[in-house]
């Protein structure tokens, strides 16, 4: 008897967990949207997403469709209510892929309008990042796909593969927010380009206290800014001339197997900062402009040959980065860590532009490839 | 009979539970990149009361602490003593119900009613507890696989984004500030005041002092490296800005197959967050049985019913904060204070185990 | 006829067997046979039915018939039998299959043993099979299967305990244990136990497994029933008792632990890593079979942020025009499995492999065309059932096969939440479990039970299977 009365009991509380399922999001109804796209037009905000419909053609057999639309408000929450009632099921971007700011919007403060993907635990922090150069944001956008892939899904793979090939640093929402939050760092966002109707990655943007600085860097030269930054990728190729001379078939490359940095900071006599950065690098060579035996005397010359470009190169990129007033070393956030108080007493963003920094590149050449 | 790993497991079950999501983010907000030492502190202090509370346990190995109450001070005065103690743990648990339903409710299940969590919870927490010591701490042992998943995913932080530098600089803050921080990690490390009321089940009573102390030493560690990689991860202004610093660190962080860890850990966590408020279910149901003579089966399901009811009431977010805060002060009253007196009484008694 | 209960017999011949056949409730099949020994009158009663014919010719009649030697028991010399000298003892003895020889003028009966032996020969067991390892299966008589165990441990502390239950049954329980392994305080609770089901009738092992289990309403068996006499030699071995009831062709082993239902014998007989793979792999089944169903509905109803894009897409795709909840999709392919499971069980062999074919290629299919159930939620379920089918002991695996419909339940209500519950409770509960006294699951040895030289209770590496 007892042994009902206590199942009972317990049927009593279960019962009305039947009326349950509160949180219910089946897999079905969900319209996730794959990429995001941010515009300033008069003033105002138009995002435009992406959201991928797939239609089944019988079994195993489907197809994908891009659904854009777009909407202009004064803040991101405004505009994502109205692009809500554009879709089927409740929207979500627990899977969006990409993430991408006109160059006029990336010009504003991003941390401030991106709050809204940090604040609610649903939107995915993976995403990528990156600046549209030379057209509307949303206009990309419009290709539909890239190669095989959706577009969404296509742009996170281009910025993937420009990652690992040590254009931009690793970055996603989720790094964005830690670096927007980071006093003394500023940070690169890939630059996207729509050229004859494909889209490639063409340089990595600077940004400056969380707003891009409308400066970009040429291919060419990322993979260096990203070995002074010691963040860079798993393939980290660079070139030089042969004895300087700019000219057809002239050109070696060289592969980074392992970089080294040092980054010295010295106060001079007033009290502001000195930077001295030194780059040890072991290459292995990938292309010379002759099929030949490269002697070891060859091979020293080369070295040579290589410290003093890359030294003249990192040289006027620490420039660059001055002009643009982007911190991307992080030599602020070193001073704060090593020196708190000296930190305290300067105002960053006008110091940093004229400090002085001294770079030094030093090379050794490890292999020359298969062929001597 | 509790072996030494029986002891262990149920110590440091007891310790780690929903302290662990907040922990790193209520640390970082007194004493910014120095809370390590905070902990450390900290871990000090409960090593000191460790001692305490053995040394107090040890006088009667065979009798919890409410019995001893009895002998110490006398059938009145221990009647007061013991119901104290259990609406301290009801009001710990309660607090715990009410931490774990508002985590819940902003990461995972947004519109799930409060009493439908704490119902579930209630549920599954008084099946354990209502067992006897030993089983629950040999079920202990096999939710302890989670702390494995735990470190094993905090270190999967380190080939991410992270700067070491964070750490500095070292000592910024002053000495008293990181003191006073070390309150809030205490809170996170109670839990083995359940000393006082396993005594009599555990087998070598002579080693415990040494698992306990390897119990708080581990919670330690794990909070030290949890705080450590959490600072390295976070920047600071962000850290500042983020409740549960675990689960974002977990956020942001996404695999081949499984892009959100978050969701998944919370989940499970439920595990080791539950076995916190069985072990309060227990210490309080021992003290039901104590004063109103029932069975302790009886009395788990009773407490049960109880806190149920009180998680029924709608709770505000001040509620919330002012009960967190009060129950700072409780813990070192319940867990520190009354215990070294206790102890002081039983010395001047000269009682013996 | 209380009054007879432990009457003697008399010298009346006539009298006797009215009684006697009284007794047996004049029963059509008891038969009689008149022979005359050295000028008196003998009477062979024995029960049609049950009696080897054969037997009482060659052994019986005809040494009485050449009347080799003066006494009666010098002429049964080369048989069996035994003195009776009460009514019901010859009634008893009757119905066990001996045959009862009275003279005249003689208030003693000799009881011959005559029982047919109608046994099913020695075939390999067909619930348990191996590919490594012996072939021999028990079969429905005691005292072969405890010679098979004899056989594979040749020690005379292999010590066999018979004892009679039931009034109506009379059936024989044998309990049989390695006196220098076994622990006393086991052993003691176990026949405490079976004493308390003495006076009930047996006919099943399910009611000593009952009597013998410490928690009969849990879902886990507490007491492993094998056909396999390696495995239960193993088990002797390892000091835990096995219960042998007559006319039942399996041994239950007790106490036992979780883990040996995970074990199948030929493991032992496999190279340690081959043993741990299979081992593990069963760990993982366990798992799998519990929790997959409730983890997919999880997925599929709270938590499809968790999904990486392409599977998400993938999934989207399978479950786009089915009408149901995942959780009706779900319990309706569960129910589904099961029927065509039993009825592939009930069915002779050569029809059930069509109920494999239907359900396999018209069901599963067309259920899939109809779009009543989603692609992913067969693939989901058939995994479970596969996996629960890995698991060596029929009993166990439609155990934990049932056991996942709670947390089936507990995902679509709570999603993640719900099923860290639902293990948390069964952990406890596996946890809790004693069989005979002895813990049900133990803390796991991590690199003990893989080793083939000392396996401690099938125990083993176990990665916490219940998380």
């Amino acid at each position: 008897m007892k042994n009902t009365f206590q199942k009972i009991t317990l049927l009593l509380f279960v019962f009305p967990l039947l009326t349950g399922c509160w949180d219910q999001k089946l897999i079905v109804d969900q319209e996730v949207m794959n990429g995001v796209s941010f515009d300033l037009q008069d003033e105002k905000v138009k995002s435009t997403i992406v959201v991928l419909n797939i239609i089944p053609k019988g079994t195993g057999i489907f197809d994908f469709q891009n659904q854009i639309t777009s909407a202009t408000g004064y803040s991101i929450e405004e505009t994502y209510r109205e692009l809500r009632t554009y879709y089927t099921g409740p929207l979500s971007a627990s899977k969006s892929r990409i993430v991408l700011f006109g160059e006029s919007f990336a010009k504003k403060n991003l941390n401030s309008y991106l709050d809204f993907f940090y604040r609610i635990p649903d939107p995915y922090l993976g995403s990528k990042v990156a600046i549209v150069k030379g057209a509307e944001a949303s206009d990309i956008f419009s290709l539909e796909e890239i190669g095989t892939n959706p577009i969404a899904l296509g742009l996170y793979e281009i910025i993937d593969a420009s990652e690992s090939n040590s254009i931009v640093p690793k970055g996603t929402l989720n790094t964005l927010f830690t670096y927007f939050n980071e006093p003394g760092k500023d940070f690169i966002l890939p630059v996207l380009e729509q050229i004859n109707g494909n889209i490639r990655v063409s340089g990595a943007g600077l940004i400056s206290n969380n707003a891009y600085s409308g400066k970009m860097l040429p291919i060419k030269d990322c993979p260096l800014l990203l070995l002074l930054m010691d963040d860079y990728g798993e393939l980290t190729d660079l070139e030089s001339y042969l004895n300087d001379e700019k000219k057809l078939n002239n050109q070696f490359s060289y592969r980074v197997k392992k970089s080294k940095r040092k980054l010295d900071i010295k106060k001079d006599a007033s009290g502001k900062p000195m930077v001295n950065i030194h780059l040890d690098l072991k290459v292995i060579i990938h292309q010379y402009p002759r099929t030949e035996k490269i002697s070891s005397k060859q091979i020293k010359k080369l070295e040579e040959t290589i410290s003093r470009d890359l030294t003249k190169r990192s040289q006027s990129l620490m420039k660059k980065t001055q002009k643009a007033n982007s911190d991307v070393l992080g030599i602020g956030r070193k001073i704060k860590e090593t020196d708190p108080i000296a930190w305290k007493a300067l105002d960053w963003r006008k110091t940093y532009p004229s400090i002085p920094i001294n770079t030094k590149v030093d090379v050794t050449i490890e292999k020359t490839g298969i062929l001597k | 009979m509790l072996t030494n790993k029986n002891l262990f497991f149920l110590i440091i079950q007891a310790q780690i539970g929903i302290g662990i999501l907040g922990l790193p983010y209520i640390l970082y907000n007194h004493v910014q990149q120095d809370g390590w030492m905070s902990l450390l502190i900290a871990g000090v202090l409960a090593q000191g009361i460790i001692i305490i509370l053995v040394a107090l346990s040890r006088s009667s190995p065979k009798e919890t602490f409410y019995e001893l109450n009895h002998r110490l001070l006398g059938n009145f005065l221990a009647k007061i003593v013991n119901i104290l103690y259990v609406l301290y743990f009801i009001s710990f648990s309660m607090l715990l119900m009410i931490l774990v339903t508002d985590v819940i409710n902003t990461w995972i299940l947004h519109q799930t009613p409060r009493w439908a969590i704490i119902l579930m919870l209630l549920i599954a927490t008084s099946y354990i507890a209502k067992e006897q010591i030993v089983t629950i701490s040999r079920a202990f042992l096999f939710f302890s696989f989670l702390f494995i998943v735990l470190i094993f995913l905090l270190i999967l932080v380190y080939p991410q984004d992270i700067h070491f530098g964070r750490l500095q600089p070292v000592g910024s803050n002053s000495f008293t500030d990181i003191v006073k921080a070390s309150p809030d990690a205490f809170v996170s490390l109670i839990g083995f005041e359940l000393i006082l009321f396993i005594m009599p089940y555990i087998k070598n009573p002579k080693t415990s002092l040494k698992v306990l102390s390897f119990a708080n030493l581990f919670s330690l560690t794990l909070y030290i490296f949890l705080f450590i990689t959490c600072v390295i991860s976070f920047s600071g202004v962000q850290f500042s800005l983020i409740h549960e610093p675990l689960l974002y660190l977990f956020r942001g962080m996404s695999f081949q197959f499984v892009e959100r860890i978050d969701i998944i850990f919370l989940s499970f966590w439920i595990v080791p967050i539950s076995t916190t408020l069985v072990i309060q279910l227990f210490n309080a149901s021992l003290g039901v049985q104590n004063i109103f003579s029932f069975q302790r089966k009886k009395s788990v399901y009773i407490l049960a019913i109880i806190l149920l009811c009180l998680g029924l009431f709608p709770i505000s977010f001040s509620m919330k904060e002012s009960l967190s805060s009060i129950m700072i002060y409780l813990n070192i009253i319940f867990v520190f204070i009354f215990p070294a007196l206790l102890l002081i009484i039983a010395k001047l008694k000269g009682i013996k185990g | 006829m209380a009054e007879s209960k432990n009457e003697f017999l008399s010298f009346d011949l006539t009298r006797n067997l009215k009684i006697i056949e009284d007794k047996m409730k004049q029963t059509a099949d008891l038969k009689r046979r008149k022979l005359t020994f050295h000028g008196k009158a003998i009477i062979l009663l024995y029960l049609d039915t049950i009696a080897d014919k054969e037997s009482i010719e060659l052994h019986i009649i005809s040494p009485i018939n050449k009347q080799k030697s003066e006494s009666i028991e010098n002429t049964l010399d080369t048989k069996q039998f035994s003195i009776m000298t009460t009514y019901q003892d010859i009634s008893d003895s009757l119905a066990e299959g001996n045959t009862i020889l009275i003279m005249e003028d003689c208030n003693i009966a000799y009881s011959i043993t005559t029982l047919s032996d109608e046994k099913r020969a020695i075939n390999e067991s067909l619930n348990e099979k191996v590919t490594m390892g012996s072939h021999d299966g028990f079969v429905e008589n005691a005292s072969t299967n405890i010679s098979l165990l004899r056989k594979r441990l040749r020690t005379p502390e292999l010590k066999v305990e018979y004892q009679t239950y039931g009034t109506e049954t009379n059936v024989e329980v044998a309990i049989c244990y390695l006196e220098s392994k076994v622990d006393p305080t086991v052993l003691h609770s176990i026949k405490s136990r079976l004493e308390k089901i003495k006076n009930e009738d047996l006919i099943n092992s399910r009611q000593i497994q009952e009597a013998l289990e410490d928690y009969p309403y849990s879902p886990f068996p507490q007491s492993l029933r094998t056909e396999r006499p390696d495995r239960a030699a193993f088990n002797l071995l390892n000091g835990n008792t096995v219960i042998f009831l007559e006319h039942e062709p399996s041994a239950l082993i007790t106490p036992i632990s979780f883990y040996s239902f995970l074990r199948s014998p030929e493991d032992y007989n496999s190279r340690w890593f081959v043993n741990f793979f299979y081992y593990s792999l069963r760990l993982l089944a366990f798992i799998l079979s519990v929790t997959l169903p409730a983890f997919y509905i999880a997925v599929n109803a709270y938590h499809s942020a968790i999904l990486p894009v392409s599977t998400f897409y993938t999934l989207k795709l399978s479950v786009l025009n089915v009408p149901f909840h995942p959780f009706v999709e779900a319990v309706m392919m569960q129910i589904v499995l099961e029927l065509l499971k039993e009825a592939s069980v009930r069915l002779p062999s050569a029809v059930a492999q069509t109920i494999g074919t239907v359900g396999a290629i018209v069901i599963g299919s067309a259920i899939v065309q109809t779009n009543f159930i989603s692609n992913t939620m067969v693939v989901v379920i058939a995994i479970t059932a596969v996996s629960s089918f890995v698991i060596p002991i029929g009993e166990m695996s439609t155990t934990i096969r049932l056991m996942s419909f709670p947390l089936i339940f507990l995902a679509a209500m709570f999603g993640f939440i719900g099923i860290a519950f639902g293990l948390m409770v069964y952990t406890t509960h596996l946890v809790k479990l004693t069989s005979a006294g002895i813990a049900y699951v133990e803390a796991p040895k991590i690199f003990q039970s893989f080793l083939n030289k000392q396996p401690k209770n099938g125990k083993g590496q176990d990665t916490n299977a219940h998380e």
